[in-house]
């Protein structure tokens, strides 16, 4: 009687035993799976948090960091003790703390005019901020860009190839205000912008100058959100005027096709490509010469850019590598509305931009 | 034995969590179509281009026809309609429906 009660409670504590073995187990398998299946998709909450973390990049070794803003709001926290301001194109919010900042934000943000604002990340805190003129404010709510010229249509079958690198044959000369200078005094400079645009990479490991690291590194897609970003750089960091160029596979089974020689040397294929437009005064002459630190690791000449797009190793069956139209675009344009690529959107809050660079920022060309 | 049922509890809970991610691993997206370029004859799949991405989509042939219909209606109308994929880096359209 006594053995049987023994081997019965054994029995049992055995069978308990195990059940919680198997059910902790189970448990902690359904949690590991259920935290891999979240990182699948992008929920509107983690892009959020996404464009927080990488919102305000240190870029002085203090820490501390300085970009043109415009004032979203300004207000009192809860309690009431401290002065709170949003910028429009930053996550964090910031507090100010001293007085005269306060109110020179306040009449910056009564006149709607945008600032140059240093804030601490870390702390929160807003140090100092300079206005820009009502020009420059323009300028900023219009996209960041300053050119003024209408576009230029090209038809590059009727166009005479000799003179697709001049600038005064594209109509990208004289055409800007006068606040951005018109030609890259030389190739030296032009390598410094380069290069200072290609360390912006989201492949490269931060932290990076700018609010959102660009995502060079996946060219399938968002090359309108990479030349706007390059063009706000261009003319806000470096004061040189811009253009875009845009490329078309928009006639027949016309495709754009890309070997991402820099990304794993697979083929990618576009209907339209963008990318900025500058001058450059070479040993031979002012050129037209483009900033694709996608495709390339150095400025390149116009034909150059758009002979890469009509590469015949990555042509899909049955179609053609023809770039079938270029258009030339004032910095504001961002994106083609119709398929004839006549028209154009913009995104002058760079609400678009920023929402690209935060999808494609962790993406790989050729996984 | 009250450890053994909230453990029992919680997995439960888990499992439920986990079916739940399941049904929302796929993005979708408001797009508008500015092509639909007919599909050559060996191919097996439609091309779309859209306004908001300079790439190119592909629907199968043997999708919806809804689907296509509805495609062409955001082309003509220039409307936007909601496209289904499987994740941000893939050109497969899954799915269409209306904004």
């Amino acid at each position: 009687m006594k053995r049987n009660f023994i081997f019965k409670g054994l029995k049992t504590s055995s069978l308990t035993y195990l059940i919680a073995v198997a059910v902790l187990a189970m448990a902690v398998y359904s949690c590991n799976k259920s935290v891999n299946k979240s990182n699948t998709a992008l929920s509107a909450e983690q892009v959020k948090q996404i464009a927080a973390a990488q919102a305000p990049q240190a870029n002085t070794s203090d820490g501390t960091v300085s970009q043109v803003v415009t004032i979203a709001n300004i207000r009192k926290s809860g309690d009431g003790s401290v002065t709170e301001v949003m910028f429009s194109r930053m996550a964090e919010l910031f507090k100010v703390l001293d007085p005269v900042v306060e109110t020179g934000l306040r009449d910056a943000f009564a006149r709607n005019r945008a600032i140059k604002v240093t804030v601490n990340p870390w702390t929160g805190i807003v140090l100092s901020f300079t206005m820009l003129s009502e020009q420059e404010t323009a300028a900023r709510l219009s996209g960041g860009g300053m050119v003024s010229s209408g576009g230029t249509t090209i038809n590059l079958s009727t166009f005479n190839h000799d003179q697709l690198n001049s600038p005064e044959a594209l109509g990208v000369i004289n055409t800007t205000v006068p606040e951005l200078t018109n030609v890259v005094p030389d190739m030296a400079t032009a390598q410094l912008m380069f290069d200072y645009i290609a360390h912006q990479c989201c492949a490269v490991p931060g932290p990076y100058s700018i609010d959102y690291c660009i995502s060079f590194q996946y060219c399938e897609d968002g090359c309108y959100a990479r030349a706007q970003k390059m063009c706000w750089i261009i003319n806000t960091k470096y004061n040189y005027a811009t253009h875009k160029i845009f490329s078309f596979a928009n006639s027949g089974s016309d495709e754009l096709c890309v070997k991402a020689e820099k990304w794993g040397g697979c083929c990618v294929n576009w209907w339209y490509h963008v990318a900025p437009l500058l001058n450059i005064k070479t040993t031979t002459g002012t050129q037209a010469f483009v900033f694709d630190p996608a495709m390339f690791d150095q400025p390149v000449l116009l034909s150059t850019w758009l002979h890469a797009q009509e590469n015949p190793a990555c042509v899909p069956s049955g179609d053609v590598p023809h770039v079938s139209m270029i258009n030339i675009q004032p910095t504001t344009s961002y994106s083609p509305s119709t398929y004839s690529g006549y028209s154009f959107d913009t995104d002058p809050a760079f609400s678009n931009t920023d929402t690209t660079m935060v999808h494609y920022g962790p993406l790989l060309t050729c996984p | 034995m009250l450890c053994l049922f909230f453990m029992t509890f919680f997995n439960f809970a888990a499992f439920a969590h986990k079916g739940h991610k399941t049904k929302i691993k796929f993005v979708e997206a408001g797009m508008t179509v500015a092509k639909v370029r007919p599909a050559n004859n060996e191919e097996t799949f439609i091309t779309i281009i859209f306004q908001q991405s300079a790439r190119f989509y592909k629907i199968p042939k043997d999708s919806n026809p809804a689907f296509l219909e509805l495609l062409k209606d955001s082309e003509k109308n220039k409307t936007e309609v909601l496209i289904k994929r499987a994740d941000e880096a893939s050109d497969i359209i899954l799915g269409v429906r209306k904004k």
